[in-house]
């Protein structure tokens, strides 16, 4: 029962309960003997008056009737404030101290009194008992008595009130009693300010240990209400300072862990063991945007693929061992974006199998290779076309034997054009190593663009001619001065004109223009063709790219011009792209290529 | 509360397999697209042959979508979610239906000389491609902003359709060689045209789930 209180309420309850018992328990104890004692003094006391009464009886004169004798017995009676009765050997009451005379011989028959028969066996007497007589407590003595005159042979016993020794006893126990309360109350006092006292180091260990568990680890118990509490503070202090170390652990190892991810260039996702996302890392976020709710989601909420949900889902079933190799798997999302995707399963020990995913942008790699499978398919296919008709007429000459001069004439010219074909393509492929090779901090001289494009345009003149083509020139008279150099120059102009040329309209124009920048200045060159499919664009400067659909139509381009262009500007500091169609146009292009300018 | 969990799982269960379809769908344009520029016709076979794939989750999403109305008697948002989610996944089957469209036309163009590229069709492509996508986003996010951008994208691609319908048909007058490929670019054409509006119904489906509220026909809330 005791259980269910307080510590505080125990300790004080079990406190009363001891100063009970023992303020009680000696009281009483005190009390019994006290009053035994006060009950034997006043039997003795009964004995020494009924000895007395006895001698002065035998002293006196032999009474000449009952009447003298009661007169004497009241006389003495009054005198020792006792009661003293004469009893007949047969019981009846002779003469008694507090008895009128007239109703002496009326009294009861005392021979069944205790006292009496008692004092018949033993000579004396005694008994407390109450009277009827005289309707008091009463303490009596008897003892035997020969016969003598009027008094027959029989007892005499006096009684001596008891009420007084009562009363005397009852005063003491109300002293008692009220030292008991007093004592009491006193003690209950002290006793409740020692256990406050006791309590207010608990109190301040509950308060320290409270704060421990809230979190702040650097509290210590440092002051405890005894020994015994010792252990138990320093294994709170210790149990604190381990906790305290664990979470530093903890932390430190999590932000390794979270500057290892965040530091990785691949996307990381962790999954738990329903399939959902529980974190990501920073170059995730890169590659998926909008990842700030991903926590919570499954992959294909976040990642639009269906074959890495699907993935997730084979890892997490369990489906896939993953253990020996990971899952891996490519998966393309944006046009051009493809990732390298690897997952592992994670095995946790409570929360079930969650799966690690890691992605790898292989988006350049993929590009690269195609760029080098289409090289490698694009200059065997260029110099085989030209070698082919090569071939072909070489042949026939050497079976027709040369017969017919004038059309061996002209295979002949046919293979010196193919030839040359060859030769230019040969050319443009060295200059593009040649350009590779060189380092872009050239120092250039300031020169003239229009003077470039002036020359440009000259040989393209005759190509332009056929095909009625105009060149609609919005540059600066007197030119724009440009830090370059001017052979190189002049090829870009050339290489796009002719570009322009060719895949313009008939009777269309070619417009150029130019917008300064604060260090460069772009220059623009816009024809009027069909323009080049979005797709392409990124491609049409890679070597030999050529947008498939045109390849049949201009068979005597090298395929090279734009990788030329590209490498030319570049070398000069500048870029070089192309919009298609130009802003507010439906159809042509509109190639754009930056200079450094001269600085005045 | 078991069966509460149990039914919030299962509209979880649900939504992903959506989302699955979404994304099928997407790459099955992407790829038909891919197969008409890129004239490969490799690719416009696996367009054809993956559209089984979708029309066999079009059926298991409509089980799903059955056995949870039967079964849960779902209330307010969870039965407009379920609804909706039926209405999603029919619009992005009859997509995927439009993607394998295109590419039986790719196929057929594939093998006859190219057309003078047309700037149009790449823009009319892009912007249905683009709504597909937003659409599917909308249904993933709840986002009703995002469905409405939907709705607004698609008086331009009408407006793209027709332009590019005017200019094959002044071609044609000149080029009569070249009839049959510019009747089946039109084709085309109006296979993304019906590509976006479908994917102005998913987003209007969006709206529907998110606010309960009926923007068919209308395009605003």
């Amino acid at each position: 029962m005791l259980k269910n209180f307080s510590f505080r309420s125990r300790l004080l309850l079990s406190f009363w309960g001891v100063l009970f018992l023992a303020l009680l328990l000696p009281s009483l104890y005190y009390r019994q003997i006290l009053s035994a004692d006060i009950e034997a003094d006043t039997r003795a006391n009964a004995i020494r008056e009924l000895n007395s009464v006895f001698w002065l009886a035998s002293q006196e004169q032999p009474f000449k009737s009952t009447a003298s004798l009661q007169e004497w017995c009241k006389a003495l009676g009054a005198q020792l404030e006792i009661r003293i009765t004469f009893v007949a050997r047969d019981g009846k009451v002779i003469a008694d101290s507090k008895v009128a005379f007239s109703r002496v011989s009326a009294m009861d028959n005392h021979a069944n009194r205790p006292e009496i028969i008692q004092a018949y066996k033993e000579e004396l007497g005694t008994s407390s008992r109450y009277s009827t007589t005289l309707g008091r407590h009463l303490i009596y003595a008897a003892r035997e008595i020969d016969e003598r005159g009027v008094i027959p042979s029989g007892v005499i016993r006096v009684a001596v009130p008891f009420s007084e020794v009562r009363k005397r006893l009852d005063n003491l126990s109300k002293n008692l009693i009220f030292i008991i309360v007093l004592t009491f109350g006193a003690t209950i006092f002290l006793s409740y300010l020692l256990v406050r006292q006791l309590e207010v180091p608990i109190q301040r260990m509950i308060r320290a240990a409270e704060a421990i568990e809230s979190g702040d680890y650097r509290e210590r118990i440092r002051r405890y209400p005894g020994k015994e509490f010792s252990p138990l503070a320093q294994a709170i202090n210790q149990m604190a300072e381990r906790i305290d170390d664990h979470i530093k652990t903890i932390t430190e190892q999590k932000q390794q862990l979270g500057a290892i991810l965040d530091g990785m260039s691949e996307g990381v996702m962790v999954l738990d063991s329903s399939g959902k996302i529980k974190t990501t890392n920073k170059a995730l976020s890169m590659i998926i945007p909008d990842l700030s709710t991903a926590a919570g989601r499954r992959p294909l909420e976040v990642v639009r693929s269906h074959e890495l949900q699907r993935a997730c889902d084979q890892v997490i079933s369990g489906d896939y061992e993953s253990e020996l190799r990971p899952l891996r798997l490519e998966i393309y999302l944006d046009p051009g974006r493809v990732f390298d995707v690897n997952i592992v399963q994670l095995g946790g020990q409570d929360e079930g199998i969650g799966a690690i995913v890691v992605f790898h942008d292989i988006s350049e790699l993929k590009r690269l290779e195609k760029v080098r499978q289409d090289f490698v398919a694009n200059v065997s296919h260029e110099l085989r076309t030209p070698l082919t008709s090569i071939k072909g007429y070489a042949e026939t000459i050497l079976t027709e034997g040369g017969e017919d001069s004038d059309s061996a004439r002209e295979f002949l010219q046919i293979i010196l054009k193919h030839s040359n074909q060859m030769s230019n393509m040969v050319d443009d492929l060295l200059q593009l190593a040649r350009l590779e090779a060189r380092e872009q901090s050239l120092e250039f001289k300031p020169v003239n663009a229009l003077d470039a494009l002036n020359s440009a345009w000259k040989a393209c003149a005759s190509l332009a001619g056929e095909r009625d083509i105009s060149l609609e020139n919005l540059l600066p008279e007197d030119g724009v001065m440009v830090r370059a150099d001017l052979e190189q120059l002049e090829q870009v102009f050339r290489n796009l004109l002719e570009n322009a040329v060719k895949y313009g309209p008939p009777g269309g124009t070619v417009t150029i223009a130019c917008d300064f920048g604060p260090v460069m200045t772009t220059f623009q060159v816009t024809d009027q063709g069909p323009g080049i499919p979005i797709q392409d664009q990124p491609r049409i400067f890679e070597r030999f790219y050529q947008v498939e659909k045109d390849r049949a139509n201009h068979s005597d381009s090298t395929g090279l011009g734009l990788a030329i262009c590209r490498h030319i500007i570049q070398n000069h500091g500048g870029s070089i792209w192309v919009e298609s169609p130009p802003e507010g146009k439906t159809n042509g292009s509109t190639f754009f290529f930056t200079v450094p300018l001269v600085k005045e | 509360m078991e069966i509460r969990r149990r039914f919030s799982q299962d509209l979880e269960d649900l939504k992903i397999e959506v989302l699955r379809m979404g994304a099928l769908a997407e790459r099955a344009v992407d790829k038909a697209l891919q197969a008409l520029f890129e004239r490969n016709s490799d690719i416009a076979e696996e367009v054809i042959e993956g559209d089984q794939e979708i029309d066999l989750l079009e059926v298991e999403i409509d089980k799903r979508c059955l056995r949870l109305l039967a079964l849960d008697q779902p209330m307010a948002r969870d039965l407009r979610f379920i609804i909706g989610c039926m209405r999603v996944s029919i619009n992005l089957e009859r997509i995927a239906d439009q993607a394998v469209n295109i590419a039986e036309r790719a196929l057929y163009l594939n093998q006859r000389p190219a057309l003078p590229h047309q700037p149009l069709m790449e823009q009319l492509a892009t912007i249905s491609v683009d709504m597909l996508k937003r659409a599917t986003s909308a249904f993933n996010n709840g986002k009703t902003s995002q469905a409405s951008e939907v709705c607004q994208m698609d008086d331009r691609a009408d407006e793209l359709n027709l332009k590019i319908l005017r200019h094959f048909i002044d071609y044609m007058i000149g080029e009569v060689q070249s009839v049959d490929r510019a009747v089946n670019t039109i084709i085309i054409s109006r296979c993304l045209e019906r590509c976006a509006d479908l994917a102005t119904n998913v987003a209007e489906a969006v709206v529907f789930i998110v606010e309960g509220v009926e923007i068919k026909h209308y395009c605003k809330p």
